[in-house]
């Protein structure tokens, strides 16, 4: 085994869950996310003579995967032919409550927020890959964060009297 | 920014952080080996050389002997056991994934049809780990099945009945799939041989080698809708070397009359042997 398919290996392991779970709302099923998670890693490792090193592996993964997912999207009849990224939970009706303050954000915003909280990458990674500076990365995600705390119910007020985030 | 702010920011982050973490479900777990044999596929050559032999021995019909077997009910004597298609569990997700991928069952409506009937029906144990085996029937009537970390495929059910016209392809009795690696002498192994056999009154199967010697290999029975037997066999180092390769495998009735057999295109070098499968 070589280097590079190491290193690859070694993000699929640490990073599958991540993976399955934010691409899931880009496919709109959990199932689909796992074929999708397979299918990217399975196309950066025959692509991993192309990768530059200019930028972390997983970033560079994380663009294939997305646009895998957005390839097996548009193949799913019930989603149409809809070509837009427009991120969702996968199972809305677990937390119909995020669901809709999520629906309220717009599709862009939406991902950000997605790679950040699901994900869990950092404001580096998630400008690589959506091809935006590190400074609109804070931005959108501060301009995300205060619509979900007000649809959510998280005011200062809420948190403080709750005392969970202490 | 203050320091009361950065607090409530950290607050908000893990709040949702929290939140989202509730909102999807456990993934499957992951499998490296899966996506290894995926992006050997898409890079257009197998990780391990892998030859379907046995279609292409079809499509000739020079190297397989068809002997005029009508489907008989029940299962063959001799096997290892039957398995009934209908009270198998449900194929494992990662076999359903396959099975998705080969566009099996509901090939007119996504590429993501309907897996529900794809069964797990058998764990081959062989000295380098578990293999399982999984099929699903195909609105032809044909079946699909895949054997983890071997290889997977589809079986066409074509017209058992010869004698063939030109351009026309014989049924396939035997289905097979090897693996080889290079021996240290380079010459091409097989190290691992599986694959199907649809003879409904074949009662053993047998490989056979360049030294003349033979072996048995046993193989379980799915019931219909898929009516086919299944074999994985591992062959030992011994094996390896040139002039005790494999060369063929057979399949006998009950009285020792051979039914069907398929060679092997056992060849020096690898190279020669792709030459010789395409």
């Amino acid at each position: 085994m070589g280097a590079a398919e190491a290193a690859l290996e070694d993000v699929y392991r640490r990073r599958h869950q991540a993976f399955a779970k934010a691409l899931a709302s880009v496919t709109g099923s959990a199932d689909l996310a796992d074929e999708v998670v397979q299918e990217s890693f399975a196309r950066a490792l025959a692509a991993r003579t192309r990768y530059r090193g200019d930028a972390p592996l997983e970033a560079w993964v994380w663009r294939i995967a997305i646009r895998t997912a957005l390839e097996f999207r548009r193949r799913r009849p019930e989603f149409g032919a809809d070509e837009h990224l427009d991120p969702q939970l996968p199972e809305p009706e677990g937390d119909p409550e995020l669901t809709a303050a999520i629906r309220r954000l717009p599709p862009r915003r939406r991902l950000v927020v997605l790679l950040r909280y699901v994900a869990d990458l950092s404001y580096a990674d998630i400008a690589r890959i959506c091809g935006i500076s590190e400074g609109t990365v804070a931005a959108t995600l501060a301009q995300a964060r205060e619509g979900l705390a007000e649809d959510l119910g998280y005011s200062p007020t809420t948190r403080l009297s709750t005392g969970s985030t202490k | 920014m203050s320091s009361s702010n950065v607090h409530r920011l950290r607050s908000l982050d893990e709040l949702l952080r929290n939140r989202f973490a509730g909102a999807f479900a456990e993934p499957t777990p992951p499998d490296w080996q899966a996506v290894r044999s995926r992006a050997a596929e898409l890079a257009g050559r197998p990780s391990r050389r892998r030859w379907h032999v046995g279609v292409l021995a079809a499509a000739t019909a020079a190297v397989v002997t068809v002997a005029a077997t009508a489907a008989i009910g029940g299962p063959p004597r001799g096997v290892v056991g039957v398995i009934d298609f209908f009270k198998s569990k449900p194929a494992a997700r990662h076999a359903r994934t396959a099975f998705s991928r080969m566009n099996v069952l509901a090939p007119s409506r996504s590429a993501f049809g309907d897996t529900a009937q794809a069964r797990q029906i058998y764990v081959f144990h062989l000295a380098n780990g578990d293999h399982t085996l999984s099929v699903a029937p195909v609105d032809s009537g044909s079946f699909c099945w895949t054997l983890s970390d071997f290889s997977n495929g589809c079986q066409t059910i074509l017209s058992s009945h010869g004698p063939y016209k030109a351009g026309e392809v014989a049924p396939v009795k035997i289905g097979l799939i090897y693996t080889d690696i290079p021996t240290p002498t380079m010459q091409q192994a097989p190290v691992q041989i599986g694959g199907n056999i649809r003879v409904a009154s074949a009662t053993s199967l047998q490989v056979q080698f360049e030294d003349g010697s033979t072996t048995t290999v046993p193989f379980i029975w799915v019931s219909r809708p898929i009516d086919a037997g299944f074999f994985l066999y591992e062959l030992p180092r011994d094996r390896w070397a040139a002039g005790k390769r494999p060369i063929a495998v057979a399949a006998f009735g009950t009285n020792g009359q051979l039914l069907a057999r398929v060679t092997f295109s056992v060849t020096s070098t690898l190279e020669e042997s792709a030459g010789a499968s395409r």
